[in-house]
Parts: C-alpha cells; sequence; structure tokens
C-alpha cells in the first residue's frame, strides 16, 4: 500500500473518532454548565472542554463562555470546529477512494455535505444538540459501514489504528485534564462530576452496571483507564493498536512494537490507589507515552513518502 | 401534445427529421409524452442527488466558491443507431491509426512525412506541443495515444466531422460509465425500451491495453495511475480509474527514480513500477527534463523512459500532433501513412500564418471562430459572430502579432438535442467526444462517448470547464 495512502487513511481514522469524540463531549459540557451540579464556574468548565481537546489556545480562560461552543460547532473557519474535522476526514477519504467502500465513503459524503447545507450559525446558539447528535451519530454509522464492508486489509488496519489511537489518546487526556483541574480524585459526594467524566467518554452507563452508583476514585479511574471491557478504555484501545501493528509488521519492526509493548504495559499493570500525588504525573506520562507512539508510528510507515502533509497536530 | 412530441430543434435537430422524430428516437418520444414538466423535475433532481451523495464532481479553475462542482447530467439521452456509429467507429480507428504513425515516426523514426514535405518541418518545430527531449524514445507500435479523445460535431446537414483531437490526457471517460449508471437508475423504464451497447468494462480494456505495452521483461506488470493530485479538475476521474482498474493512484511524491527504474513507496519499502497512466501534462512530467518548478512530477522519470524501464501512457510529445495548426493536416497523414481517404472530414479551417490566407481570415473575423493552437477545453475560443468589436479588434491584433498562433474554422452550427433547461425542453447544441483505445492490442472505441451540451441557450461551446453539460450517449444493438 502507498505511504501516502496509509497515512491519510490513520487521518481518516483520527479526524472522524475526533469529531465524535468533539460532539460528545461539547454536549456533556452543556449540560454540566446548564445544571448546578458542580461548584466550578461555567467558564472554568468551557476551559476545560477546550484544554481536553488540546484548544486551549483558542479562548482566553478568563473569557471562555457560551461562544466556545459556538466556535467548535458553527466556525467553518476554525481548524478545531465540528465542520473542520469532518472536512479533513471526507478530505483524506477523497484522496483514498479506491481503498474505500461505496457506504463508508458515500456515509461520510453525506454527513460533511449536510453540515455543509445547514446553518451552523443559527443552530449552535439555540439547539446545540441537534447538531452534535447528529454528528456523532454519522460518525458511528460510518464506522458501522467500515465495520460491515471493509476487507480487513492494511487499509482498515490502518484506519482502525488511528481511530483507536485517537480514542486512547482523548481518553487520557480527558482523565489528565479532570484530575488535574480537580487536584486529584473529587469526593464521593460530587456526584456530578463523575457522572461527567463517565459521560465524557460514554462510560457513564457501564459504569452503573458494573459497579452501581458508587463513585469512588480509584474505582473510577481503574474503570477508564484498565477495563479490558470499555471500547474507550486506554488499555482496550492500546491492546488494539498494538495488535494491529502485529499485523501490519515490516515498516516499522520491532522497535514500533517495542513502544507500543512499553505504553500498553505501564496502563496494565498499575495500581492507581497507589499513586497518591502521583496521580497527575502518571496519568501526564501516559498521554506523552501515546503521543510519542503517534509519532514513531507516523515515522515508521509514512516518512518515506515525506514532502507536504496536511496534517499536524499543531492545527488542533 | 405530449412533452417530447410537441417539442422543436433548429439547424440539424437529432431527434426528428422533416417527417418527424427519426426511427431511433420514436420509443424515447413515446416514454417522455407520458411525462410533465413536474415528473422530468423529479427525475433531474433525483440526478443530481445521485451524483452529489457520490461525490461525481469537477473543480472549475479560477472559480473561488466551491472547489467542486456537481456533474450536470442532463435527463434527455442522445440516441446513436449502428450503422451511424459503424461508420464513425471507421473513421476514428483510422484516425488514431495515422495520428499514431505520425507521432512514431516524427520520435522514433526517421520524420519521412517531414522529408517528403506532406507537413511542413517549420510547423512541427515551432509547436509548443513538439517535444526535441522526446526524440529517439521508442514506444511499442500504435502505443503513443493509448487514450485518444477525438471531438466530433455534426453540421447543418447532419455530416459528422472531427472539430479536434485531445492526444496528451484527455478527460471525460469516468462520466460516460456514471451517467450511464445513473441513467439506468433514473429512467429505467425508457432504457428498457432500447437495446443499447454497454461502456462498464472500460477498465478492463484500458488495463489490457496499459498492460500489453509494458517494458519487455515484466511478466507481470503493475500499473499504477498518475494523478497531479486532489485539487486537479479531473481528480474525480484519476481515482475513478485506479478504482475501475485495481490499481494504485498515485502523486509524483510517492514515484521514485532510482538507476532507470522507477518506484512507489510503499508501507512495505519500495515497490517497482512498469506502466505509468499519467494525468500530468508533459511539462510537469520530470523536472530534471522540463519544467524545472514542478512539484507533480518525478524527477529522473524521463531517463527511465529512455532507457525502456517504465512506459509512460499517453507518450511524451503528443501535443504536437493535436497542435490545432497541425490539425488541418490529419487528412494528409491518413493518405501518408494508410493510403486511404479520411472517412470523418476536417472542420474548414484556415491557416494565418500562410499569407494569402492570413488576409481571408482577418477581413472574416466577424464570421469565423479563432482558436489558439495549443490550448484546450474551450479556453481563448473566440466566436466571431457572437463576439463584440473590441474583442474582434483583440483577436485581429492578437493573431497579426503570431499568426503561427491560432487557426480560424468557419462556424460549425452544432446539432442540436432536446434538453431540460427548467422548465421544460429546449433545443440546446451538442457535441461527442468518443474515447479510443489503441496499443498492442489493437484499436478499440468504446461505444458512444461524452455527448457534451451547451446549456446556455444558443451557445456553441460545450467544455464542462465553460458551463456545459453532458449527456448519456446510447449506441444501439444492431
Amino acid at each position: 500500500m502507498l505511504s501516502r495512502h496509509a497515512e491519510d487513511l490513520f487521518w481518516m481514522g483520527r479526524y472522524l473518532e475526533r469529531a465524535e469524540d468533539t460532539s460528545r463531549l461539547l454536549d456533556v459540557t452543556y449540560h454540566s454548565v446548564l445544571e448546578a451540579g458542580t461548584d466550578r464556574t461555567p467558564e472554568e468548565l468551557w476551559a476545560e472542554l477546550l484544554e481536553t481537546l488540546f484548544l486551549e489556545e483558542a479562548v482566553p480562560t478568563a473569557e471562555a463562555g457560551e461562544q466556545v461552543g459556538e466556535l467548535l460547532i458553527a466556525d467553518r473557519g476554525y481548524p478545531g470546529s465540528l465542520p473542520s474535522i469532518v472536512g479533513k476526514a471526507r478530505e483524506n477519504a477523497r484522496t483514498t477512494r479506491e481503498w474505500l467502500s461505496v457506504e463508508v465513503w458515500e456515509t461520510l459524503n453525506d454527513l460533511h455535505l449536510h453540515l455543509g447545507h445547514i446553518d451552523l450559525a443559527s443552530l449552535a446558539p439555540h439547539r446545540p444538540y441537534e447538531v452534535l447528535q447528529m454528528v456523532k451519530s454519522s460518525c458511528q454509522a460510518v464506522h458501522g459501514a467500515v465495520e460491515g464492508s471493509m476487507p480487513r486489509g492494511e487499509g482498515y488496519r490502518f484506519l482502525i489504528l488511528g481511530q483507536r489511537l485517537e480514542r486512547a489518546l482523548i481518553t487520557s487526556r480527558v482523565l489528565t485534564v479532570w484530575h488535574r483541574r480537580l487536584g486529584g480524585f473529587a469526593s464521593p459526594a460530587a456526584y456530578a462530576e463523575w457522572v461527567k467524566l463517565l459521560r465524557s467518554v460514554s462510560a457513564y452507563e457501564a459504569y452503573l452496571r458494573s459497579h452501581r452508583a458508587s463513585m469512588e476514585g480509584g474505582r473510577v479511574l481503574t474503570f477508564l483507564l484498565q477495563s479490558p471491557d470499555l471500547p474507550r478504555s486506554v488499555l482496550s484501545c492500546l491492546r488494539l493498536v498494538e495488535s494491529l501493528l502485529g499485523e501490519l509488521d515490516s515498516g516499522g519492526g520491532a522497535s514500533l512494537q517495542r513502544t507500543a509493548g512499553r505504553v500498553r504495559s505501564s496502563v496494565e499493570y498499575i495500581d492507581v490507589d497507589t499513586l497518591g500525588e502521583q496521580l497527575v504525573p502518571f496519568l501526564e506520562g501516559i498521554e506523552e507515552g501515546i503521543l510519542g507512539l503517534a509519532h514513531e508510528i507516523e515515522r515508521s510507515y509514512f516518512r518515506p513518502a515525506s514532502g507536504t502533509f496536511m496534517h499536524s497536530y499543531e492545527a488542533f | 401534445m405530449g412533452i417530447l412530441s410537441g417539442y422543436h430543434g433548429y439547424g440539424f435537430c437529432e431527434l426528428s427529421g422533416d417527417e418527424g422524430p427519426r426511427d431511433h428516437y420514436r420509443s424515447l418520444v413515446q416514454r417522455f409524452d407520458e411525462f410533465d414538466v413536474d415528473m422530468l423535475e423529479s427525475r433531474v433532481r433525483m440526478l443530481e442527488g445521485l451524483f452529489r451523495r457520490q461525490g461525481i464532481t469537477f473543480a472549475v479553475y479560477g472559480e473561488e466558491e466551491g472547489v467542486e462542482r456537481t456533474w450536470p447530467l442532463d435527463l434527455i439521452p442522445r440516441i446513436i443507431p449502428a450503422a451511424e456509429w459503424d461508420h464513425i467507429e471507421r473513421g476514428l480507428v483510422q484516425r488514431v491509426r495515422a495520428l499514431n504513425a505520425f507521432l512514431d515516426d516524427l520520435y522514433g523514426g526517421d520524420q519521412e512525412i517531414l522529408r517528403d514535405e506532406i507537413v511542413p518541418r517549420w510547423l512541427v518545430e515551432s509547436s509548443s506541443g513538439y517535444l526535441p527531449e522526446a526524440e529517439g524514445i521508442q514506444v511499442p507500435p500504435g502505443a503513443r495515444c493509448v487514450v485518444s479523445g477525438i471531438d466530433l460535431v455534426r453540421d447543418g446537414d447532419g455530416t459528422y466531422r472531427v472539430l479536434e483531437d485531445n492526444l496528451r490526457v484527455p478527460s471525460g471517460i469516468s462520466y460516460v460509465l456514471e451517467n450511464r449508471v445513473a441513467m439506468t437508475r433514473v429512467l429505467p423504464t425508457a432504457f428498457s425500451r432500447y437495446r443499447v451497447r454497454p461502456v462498464g468494462h472500460y477498465g478492463a480494456s484500458l488495463l489490457r491495453s496499459l498492460r500489453s505495452i509494458a517494458p519487455a521483461g515484466a511478466d507481470d506488470p503493475t500499473v499504477v495511475v498518475l494523478t497531479p493530485g486532489v485539487f486537479n479538475s479531473a481528480y474525480f476521474e484519476h481515482a475513478f480509474l485506479a478504482r475501475q482498474m485495481g490499481v494504485e493512484l498515485v502523486e509524483g511524491r510517492d514515484l521514485v527514480v532510482d538507476d532507470h527504474v522507477v518506484y512507489m513507496r510503499t508501507t512495505r519499502g519500495l515497490s517497482r513500477v512498469d506502466v505509468i497512466y499519467r494525468r500530468v501534462g508533459d511539462e510537469f512530467i520530470d523536472p530534471v527534463v522540463f519544467r524545472p518548478d514542478s512539484a507533480l512530477g518525478v524527477p529522473g522519470i524521463m531517463s527511465a523512459v529512455r532507457a525502456g524501464r517504465v512506459t509512460l501512457a499517453n507518450a511524451v510529445g503528443n501535443g504536437v500532433a493535436d497542435d490545432k495548426g497541425i490539425y488541418p493536416f490529419v487528412p494528409e497523414m491518413i493518405r501518408y501513412y494508410l493510403g486511404e481517404e479520411a472517412v470523418l472530414p476536417n472542420v474548414a479551417t484556415y491557416l494565418p500564418w500562410e499569407p494569402d490566407q492570413l488576409e481571408h481570415v482577418l477581413s472574416r473575423l466577424d464570421q469565423l471562430v479563432v482558436k489558439p493552437v495549443a490550448e484546450a477545453g474551450g479556453y481563448g475560443i473566440v466566436i466571431g459572430p457572437k463576439a463584440d468589436a473590441a474583442t474582434l479588434e483583440q483577436v485581429e491584433r492578437a493573431v497579426r502579432d503570431n499568426p503561427r498562433g491560432y487557426i480560424a474554422q468557419e462556424v460549425v452550427q452544432l446539432s442540436t438535442h432536446p434538453t431540460f433547461a427548467g422548465d421544460g425542453l429546449a433545443p440546446r447544441h451538442i457535441d461527442l467526444r468518443p474515447f479510443v483505445l489503441s496499443s498492442g492490442e489493437g484499436i478499440e472505441v468504446v461505444p458512444g462517448g461524452l455527448t457534451r451540451v451547451a446549456l446556455r441557450e444558443g451557445s456553441l461551446i460545450v467544455n464542462s470547464s465553460q458551463g456545459g453539460g453532458s449527456k448519456d450517449t446510447w449506441v444501439l444493438v444492431g
């Protein structure tokens, strides 16, 4: 497979995941701002959202407010906005059309066209949920089409590799930023904060089923970090990343496998209750490990085709 | 009165002659007479929706808004009966055979046609499409114009004439295939009343042609499509053809040349390439040999071509043969190389560089069409009867300053065809671009081709880059 195509599929996977996660995180933030379940101010909650999405430069923290939501939903020129992210996913799909099934392409193209068509600027302030729900479920439909119609070859693997790496990154980022801002575990009483954290990674109901409504710092963190069954836990994502890299072999070689294994095991074998003061630095370390792995994947598989690259993390 | 039986064309009307609808259009007229305008409109919307959803688009240069536009397909198909098509096909095969022979003579042979003064040497050498860098490069027989698009028009009495040859990177074939698929979905009933020759095998034919021209020694040749990239106006087509052939779509930056061998960069390292169906123009193909500022090409690729380690389709230097100044000599070429008379005549053409013709052209500028010799896509064409005085003055100056840069032709009143025009059917001018494949496998003409239609009333410019649309073209089985 052409390195350039592998790279575009990898980024298509990342952008799709990012679009879905951005929608969900926006929805969670709108909800937290409206419901008086936390002591934190709306400015603080909007600033947390920006930090989670690596967009803290976008709006000065002290001034963060509703306009953050409008920026991310409706500003077509802003690289971190939903229409921009979907546009980039679709642009990557367009340059790799021959690797995608008709179903995948048409579902994604529909979403892109629909976002281009509707009046985001007037929806964003009054009915943001409609847009967020639509983007989220469309992204899920694209993934469904990927699962249901793409052969399990290199193209599929690079796409899923990108998706799971992004997902691992976002879950770990959600954990890092939330714990850093709250200065460690929140008190069991701050129920709304726990719900917010769990909903940020679609894990609220899953947590209730496995732990009932007992919100304890160590338990929630263990669940989101290490649950082998939860599709957005950092461990689940990294396990899949590791096995995909094994299937892709060659290009990356042993060193890439080692890096992936190292990051995964640092997540898998930690007892979070022993971390104490080291909790936040530990989470930051996981995040760095994932970013480092992403860069190594790029160097190993995509760099041979170096030249002008459309993608960079700085864009977010 | 039905929607088609009440229709009146002008000029040469494809639909009807003096005695009402032509035989091959009768079933279509009957079917459309069951429609009213609202029903037509709903089908038109369905067509647009199909194309938009599938991302069947093209880009128009020099337009800010909307990098991509949905491909405009008209609802009313153009129908060509078998006997008419046989005639066209014979003419196309003959013409492409002669053009290939001409290019082979110029670049790979002894330039006999210049020595025998059938085509003036100075004319060839002054053509911007003539590339001395390609002299001496050997290409398998008949494989210089692997894919040709020959533009045909019908004049006032219905005679098919060649308007121009496109021998470099002609585009449009993907729309022929997509138009067909869309029409079977939108007009199944009308379709079912005819036996239409299929076009869907084009990808397989193209791949077979390309594999047949691989360098010696490549037992299982690797073919790729080379595109300038996603911002090119025909990118959709490049991706489409790669998909139809099941081969890689590469950009210049995906290829490297090492020791006269071309490789593509893959996730498993470098992988050898034998045949490149390139949709990058000559001047951009190799920055070492041609334009040094080109980022679209592959440095060193010409050395690999010259060494016979890779085949480019179409060959480098074909631009000389579709230079509009060379065009008037094609009937002579057919006579010279094949000993035959041209089956499909040219359009009457005047050459301003011939002193006696220059004055004739200048005195009749308001009646003639003036075309720059090296442009394609309808750019730079001035239609005398439709031009204002200032434009004509400009043209006069331009032709006087650079007579070699232009040709002038009699205005051909292209045939008209019923076309959806918002509130019903109206006559619009059409042409036809058939596609011809030539290789070691022989010559194959895709049945039909791209019928282009000038959507503006009275306009004679059908190019999609100039606001033209298209029609599905049905060639009937005998």
